[in-house]
């Protein structure tokens, strides 16, 4: 089973998934069981500085945050691209950094885009 | 069974019943936090096929991103038209509505499993799918891949990078309260 | 290759020119520069000598002769959006710009010569087209129309990437020659090809087939065109289509060529479905533009002729139809947004005597229903004539029979406007023809009378 010795090196990261959900897990359902529990209906209203709750917690957000969302994932995949190129950032010399350059360079054109649009301006 | 054969069967596991869920429960919320749980035992998947940047970057792109995405569409939108969107109870897989989509859906599935069939899978890594010399457990993928993006596909990458900008307008432009939209 | 990056250039460099507020520089620079990536690509005529840039693209006269016509029929297209988009909205320069990055994607897509290439130029030019048909962010049917083309679109890329992938896996690569090497040497040796390899081919058809718009993989095109603004039609309508089917052609034509015992009874199948469905529901159309959709779907019918017979004429058929098709669209579309504009209706009684006070759209809008129609001495007949011919050659005698049962159903349809045109009276007003859309329709027509009396003038490419 030589496939292995690659899954092998990912072990720790899922010792430490399983660390980290049950540490999450563990707390909560531990504090959930050993805690006083005393329900009152005053106890279960949702507390808003205590004043009366008005409307609906669920408002919609404004459509600007998704803009800024939108644009997270654009940049998320162009740092992906940018992943097996800085592996090999020594190997492909200044080619690499020439082509990776213009990658960029595209991509900063549509950033600087963005700005001069003030499409990032929340007022 | 030796451990690494039982984690890839749990995790193909994982992948498929969490799919499924996602797909016939009728919270949407629910199914949005478990797909979460399918990507990552995706990635796991993944990693057991010696594609280690791929499930970098699933996780990077689809959990770190495309989900939190999803998650913003529910905060933007409100509970009226959650509500409007949640599918009644009924709403199972026996739904005459559902019949046709269940028949590709099927239809493919079958295909798949006929064509795959044919092929010889010794080991349950998939090793044997690739031909002497081309991949080795041991390689070092990420470097091959970054070596192969700037030379041989340097074009497509290149592209990437225009369809990438073009994205970046319209999400800009749609996304945008203009003048015209307030 | 230079006409790729003028004008992906271009695009970035009209964005900035809206930036900076450069509004009026917009359209004339654009046609420049689209007049500077038209050269490059002529430039590029019989000097074919092998895929270039480690076999990823080929600038074959097939290549250099779809990108003439999408480059033509953009810089038609866009000629007739002087003062368009203003209507729409302040941020012109971004629809030139992402028509132009769509166009830049067009351009990959007749000249790949790797299924990489093939994807990308998928992509960038129908995210571009989601874009487009959602510009009018007002307007609901645009909204539906971008939602709609969006998640249909989405849908059917998955379909032709998964294809890539199982051919990949079957095939070992991604090189249009390589895959048609495995397939050649295991034929030839007698070597089983891979199940895998049929499943991609009949995914990959599946893919092309709903971006070309063909039945039974149509349903978005009706809601997609008419809701879409009038220009984005247009162009999706002639250049896209175009596009799509020269890399359809190429596939398959090309690459899965050694297979075509196997897929074309698929293709068969896909043709006569979406002749019939689209010719049949053109007929109960009371909206021009919807017409013009359902119209578009049959043309795909007739346009899928050369993959179903592949002949030497095959790639000469396509261009030549897709020339045809492009002029008189375009006509129709100019029709139609000066119709709207005076009108507000694109009923089919809107056109109700529009011959006695306006001779010259009339005209030229009967000679596009004609060419669409296929009647002889327009091009549209001499495109009909060369796929009907390339059909009767590799026996497909009651295929062509069903064509033409469908030409002759396309008539009636086509009719109802010259009818309205020139036999039915209404009060109207006399409609104002600006000069660029003079010019575009003065063009298209000469092209397409042009091309039906001296067929000839074309080069035959391949």
């Amino acid at each position: 089973m030589e496939a292995q010795s690659t899954a092998i090196n990912y072990l720790p990261i899922i010792f430490q998934i399983l660390v980290a959900l049950g540490f999450a897990v563990g707390t909560m359902a531990v504090t959930h069981m050993i805690g006083p529990k005393r329900k009152t209906s005053d106890k279960l209203t949702p507390f808003e500085a205590g004043i009366k709750v008005v409307g609906n917690a669920r408002q919609p957000f404004s459509v600007k945050y998704f803009l800024v969302a939108i644009l997270f994932v654009l940049f998320d995949v162009e740092v992906i691209f940018m992943y097996p190129w800085a592996v090999n950032f020594r190997e492909l010399g200044s080619t690499g950094m020439i082509e990776m350059f213009i990658f960029m360079g595209t991509l900063l054109l549509g950033f600087f885009y963005i700005i001069k649009k003030k499409a990032l301006d929340w007022d | 069974m030796n451990p690494g054969e039982l984690i890839c069967y749990i995790l193909a596991g994982v992948v498929v019943i969490s799919a499924l869920v996602v797909v016939l429960t009728a919270n949407l919320v629910r199914s949005v936090f478990l797909f979460f749980v399918t990507l990552f035992a995706l990635a796991g998947l993944y990693v057991f096929s010696l594609a280690d940047f791929v499930a970098v970057t699933q996780v990077i792109v689809y959990v770190g991103g495309v989900l939190v995405l999803m998650l913003f569409a529910f905060m933007l939108s409100n509970k009226e038209l959650l509500n409007s969107l949640r599918q009644p109870a009924a709403a199972k897989l026996s739904m005459l509505t559902n019949i046709p989509a269940g028949i590709v859906a099927a239809g493919v599935f079958t295909v798949l499993a006929i064509s795959t069939k044919g092929l010889q899978l010794a080991a349950p890594s998939g090793m044997s799918l690739f031909p002497a010399g081309m991949l080795n457990a041991g390689d070092n993928t990420i470097h091959l891949l970054g070596v192969r993006l700037m030379t041989n596909y340097l074009l497509p990458f290149e592209l990437a990078s225009v369809f990438l900008l073009m994205a970046l307008i319209g999400a800009a432009h749609l996304a945008r309260k203009g003048k015209e939209s307030t | 290759m230079n006409a790729l990056i003028t004008i992906s250039v271009l695009a970035v460099l009209v964005l900035y020119l809206g930036l900076y507020k450069a509004n009026k520089a917009l359209l004339p620079v654009t046609l420049l520069g689209l007049a500077v990536a038209l050269f490059f690509t002529i430039n590029h005529w019989n000097v074919f000598t092998g895929p270039t840039f480690n076999d990823m693209m080929s600038y074959d006269n097939f290549a250099v002769a779809f990108s003439g016509i999408t480059i033509t029929s953009t810089m038609l297209i866009l000629l007739l959006s002087k003062g368009y988009f203003e209507k729409i909205s302040d941020h012109v320069a971004e629809y030139y710009s992402i028509i132009l990055f769509s166009l830049a994607g067009i351009l990959v897509m007749v000249s790949y010569h790797n299924m990489t290439m093939l994807f990308i130029g998928i992509e960038i030019m129908s995210v571009s087209l989601y874009i487009l048909a959602g510009i009018r962010k007002q307007d609901f049917a645009s909204n539906e129309a971008a939602l709609k083309y969006f998640l249909m679109g989405a849908f059917s890329t998955g379909f032709l990437l998964f294809g890539v992938a199982l051919i990949y896996g079957a095939a070992h690569s991604f090189d249009l020659e390589a895959i048609k090497m495995h397939l050649e040497t295991n034929l030839q040796t007698g070597q089983a090809i891979s199940p895998l390899f049929y499943t991609g081919v009949v995914l990959m058809a599946v893919g092309m087939a709903f971006k070309v718009g063909a039945a039974p993989f149509h349903f978005w095109t009706p809601d997609v065109y008419e809701g879409s603004p009038s220009l984005i039609t247009a162009f999706m309508s002639t250049v896209v289509k175009t596009a799509g089917f020269a890399a359809f052609l190429r596939l398959f034509a090309t690459c899965f060529y050694p297979l075509h015992d196997f897929w074309m009874p698929v293709i068969l199948v896909i043709t006569i479905i979406t002749l019939f469905a689209g010719n049949i529901t053109a007929l109960y159309q009371n909206n021009f533009k919807r017409m013009l959709a359902w119209s578009s779907i049959s043309h795909a019918g007739y346009m899928l002729f050369a993959i179903v017979s592949l002949g030497s004429e095959a790639s000469y058929g396509v261009f030549v139809y897709a020339i045809a098709y492009s002029a008189a669209s375009i006509i129709a579309f100019a029709g139609l947004v000066l119709m709207q504009a005076n009108t507000g209706s694109d009923s089919f009684d809107s056109f109700n005597g529009l011959g006695r006070k306006n001779p010259f759209l009339a005209f030229t809008l009967t000679v596009a229903m004609l060419s669409l129609a296929g009647i002889p001495l327009t091009a549209g007949f001499i495109g009909k004539f060369i796929m009907f011919s390339n059909a009767l050659s590799s026996m497909h005698t009651w295929l062509v029979v069903l064509a033409v049962i469908n030409a002759v159903i396309s008539i009636f349809y086509y009719f109802r406007v010259i009818v309205a045109m020139y036999f039915k009276d209404a009060e109207r007003a006399e409609l104002e023809i600006p000069l660029n859309f003079k010019v575009v329709l003065a063009i298209s027509v000469v092209a397409t009378i042009l091309i039906g009396i001296w067929p000839a003038f074309l080069p035959n490419v391949i």
